[in-house]
């Protein structure tokens, strides 16, 4: 039976990510209902693409504050603002348990402040994404983000062009964690596009599912290759049997391996600035290589990343919260 | 002999008293060695009037100052040249009255020693610090954070040509405002009241060095990676100088140092040392055991560190510590406190 209702809430969509965690309950646990408000959408090209299955609280009032009422436990995510706060705390049940759960901020540096020790709620769990922010935070609980598709595999035939797909969220550079791009590596996927050694889909703006469905049919996905750090796109880019390319380092590897208790090489093609082309090259022409990849990619993904095991992280973490009293 | 030497220097003193005590051994032995101890009676500043200003007055960039807890920060765009990219530094200071820079102590020594490649005209850059009567605020993060975010400048990293960001005597945030808008920025401190330590203390983690005339007591302060003191005028601007060199990158020739080491050979390690973007390698033994958080993984007593080693850069930033280091965890600390600063670690 359905028990406890679990309250997801964070200032922005934060590209769906607690929306999933949400779904996910409600598909998998048989004790936590769950729902997602948001307290604002993105602005501009951002706006509706990754709102859909949230409660905007800019525009169902009345229902948000039900929900916040209704809560057993609410899940912030990332920095909420002091009146934020105020309508959490005038609006909850005296039960109600706090937990507080960090992810990609937009900016570096002060966006990293311990916030959780000054805010006015009382957290009973502080968590973070398991990618590169655990050493940021190094006290605080790791848990991974999903990706809700079921897997599969488009594996590259010996006639067929590598269809590499990047789809990098924004341009800026000169930070440590949030880089994304770099104009060497456009420059050297424009001209093997333009050789016809790949065909490049560069692609943004564009809604999750369906970057999802472009996704399945492409072979190589490329994250990014700067920071060190894994995203969310290298899970996808798993779950769709593609050749993830990203330069993970050591310490997000094993943040991974550890989520997922397993030490199994994390099948992600470690590519760098330094040398990239070379090794770009190698692995286009070698279609081999990449059904290789694409074959450990899905292999990995359905073994250690299947979203019902993964949505067990959340759910020992609200047993756990729950049962403290 | 004697006589004669006399009237030359009397008929220059009265031709030219400015260049009589510039040119004057005396003089020179005063101003260098006196100050920290003057510091307040402001000796200094009359004696350096003397001296002739330099033809270019250094780049002042601007000015800074909270006010009704809103940063104000009047940027004047400067090209900081990119040849000294790595030694670029930008010196805050607060304005008690207003005189030429060449007068100010402290900034007067550093002036003195423009051939140093921190101190050329190309790479030293300076700031005003207008906050007055600021120490009694301390600031929480979350404040820290909302300064930040409501500063355009600020969040356009404009400030991502300097390295070093050095206040003298601090009493007030925006410096740690200025270094959180950069993640290579260094912040070096230098204090020579108690005042201004006791301010410090409350954001020691945002400190990289901390240079202190070494009067003070400071048996209370920890935590800071690089801590280094100073008894006069020459000690100051040697130190100075070493923890300048010590925080700046070395382009061209930064080379991976041994933090714990059990092997004498080490593969590919001139491949990574070429790799500019790898500055920690790292070999450690783990057993998974579904940890809930990272530090715990690298914590546990049965993570070992085999093989530590630091880029140039990162070492002489951390030497203080890395010396100091003699267990496992002492060795798991400093990795921690990397990874969180940023080092970007592979694996060898």
């Amino acid at each position: 039976m359905k028990k406890y209702n679990i309250l997801h809430i964070s200032p922005t969509p934060l590209v769906a990510s607690p929306q999933k965690i949400s779904h996910s309950l409600n598909q998998f646990s048989d004790t936590y209902t769950s729902n997602c408000i948001i307290f604002s959408d993105y602005p501009n090209k951002l706006n509706n693409l990754f709102s859909a299955n949230s409660i905007n609280f800019q525009n169902l009032k009345e229902l948000s504050l039900q929900l916040i009422s209704d809560a057993d436990i609410i899940h912030v995510h990332n920095f909420l603002s002091l009146e934020q706060e105020d309508i959490l705390l005038n609006n909850v049940k005296s039960s109600c348990k706090f937990i507080l759960q960090i992810h990609s901020p937009l900016r570096e540096g002060p966006l990293f402040v311990e916030y959780g020790n000054e805010s006015k709620i009382k957290y009973d769990k502080k968590c973070v994404v398991g990618q590169y922010h655990t050493r940021l935070f190094p006290k605080y609980t790791m848990v991974p983000n999903l990706v809700l598709d079921k897997p599969s595999v488009n594996l590259i035939k010996d006639d067929e062009i590598p269809v590499v797909l990047f789809s990098p969220s924004h341009s800026r550079t000169g930070g440590r964690w949030n880089d994304k791009t770099a104009p060497e590596l456009e420059e050297i996927l424009k001209s093997l596009h333009k050789l016809d050694i790949i065909e490049l889909k560069l692609i943004s703006n564009v809604k999750p599912y369906e970057l999802f469905q472009i996704r399945r049919k492409s072979h190589i996905s490329i994250d990014e290759i700067i920071t060190g750090s894994y995203h969310q796109v290298s899970l996808e880019s798993l779950a769709c049997g593609n050749v993830t390319i990203n330069n993970s380092d050591f310490f997000s590897n094993l943040t991974l391996k550890n989520m997922v208790n397993s030490d199994d090489e994390v099948p992600f093609f470690k590519l760098s600035l330094d040398g990239c082309k070379t090794e770009l090259l190698k692995l286009v022409n070698d279609k081999k290589l990449i059904r290789d990849y694409q074959q450990k990619s899905f292999d990995y993904y359905s073994k250690h990343l299947n979203i019902e095991k993964l949505t067990n992280h959340y759910i020992n973490i609200y047993n756990e919260v729950i049962n403290n009293d | 002999m004697v006589q004669q030497k006399l009237i030359k220097k009397t008929k220059k003193l009265i031709r030219d008293p400015k260049l009589f005590f510039k040119d004057s051994k005396l003089f020179n032995k005063i101003s260098l060695n006196k100050f920290p101890i003057n510091i307040k009676g402001n000796s200094i500043t009359d004696n350096s009037s003397f001296i002739k200003p330099f033809k270019q007055e250094p780049s002042i960039i601007g000015s800074i100052q909270i006010n009704n807890n809103k940063l104000i920060f009047d940027y004047i765009d400067k090209q900081v040249k990119n040849s000294t990219n790595g030694f670029s530094t930008l010196f805050m200071y607060r304005e008690e009255k207003q005189s030429l820079l060449i007068h100010k102590p402290y900034i007067n020594l550093i002036l003195k020693n423009r051939n140093f490649i921190s101190f050329k005209d190309k790479s030293l850059y300076f700031l005003i610090n207008k906050t007055i009567n600021n120490e009694d605020i301390v600031y929480s993060e979350s404040e820290i954070y909302t300064l930040f975010k409501e500063n355009q400048i600020l969040r356009s990293n404009k400030l991502q040509d300097f390295r070093n960001i050095v206040e003298l005597n601090p009493l007030s945030i925006e410096s740690i405002l200025l270094k959180n808008s950069n993640p290579n920025l260094k912040l070096i401190y230098i204090v020579d009241n108690k005042e201004s330590l006791d301010f410090i203390t409350n954001y020691k983690k945002e400190i990289d060095v901390l240079i202190y005339f070494d009067k003070l007591n400071t048996s209370y302060i920890s935590n800071i990676p690089r801590i280094v003191s100073f008894s006069n005028s020459q000690s100051f601007i040697n130190v100075f100088k070493t923890v300048l060199i010590d925080t700046s990158y070395k382009i061209d020739s930064n080379f991976f140092i041994p933090v714990l080491c059990n092997t004498d050979n080490l593969d590919n390690l001139d491949k990574y040392n070429e790799m500019t973007k790898i500055n920690g390698l790292i070999d450690l033994n783990y057993k998974l055991k579904n940890y809930t958080n990272f530090e715990d993984i690298i914590l546990d007593e049965d993570t070992i560190i085999n093989n530590f080693l630091l880029k140039e850069n990162i070492y002489s930033l951390y030497k203080d510590q890395i010396f100091k280091s003699k267990t496992q965890k002492d060795f798991k600390e400093l990795l921690l406190h990397c990874l969180k600063e940023g080092v970007f670690f592979e694996k060898i």
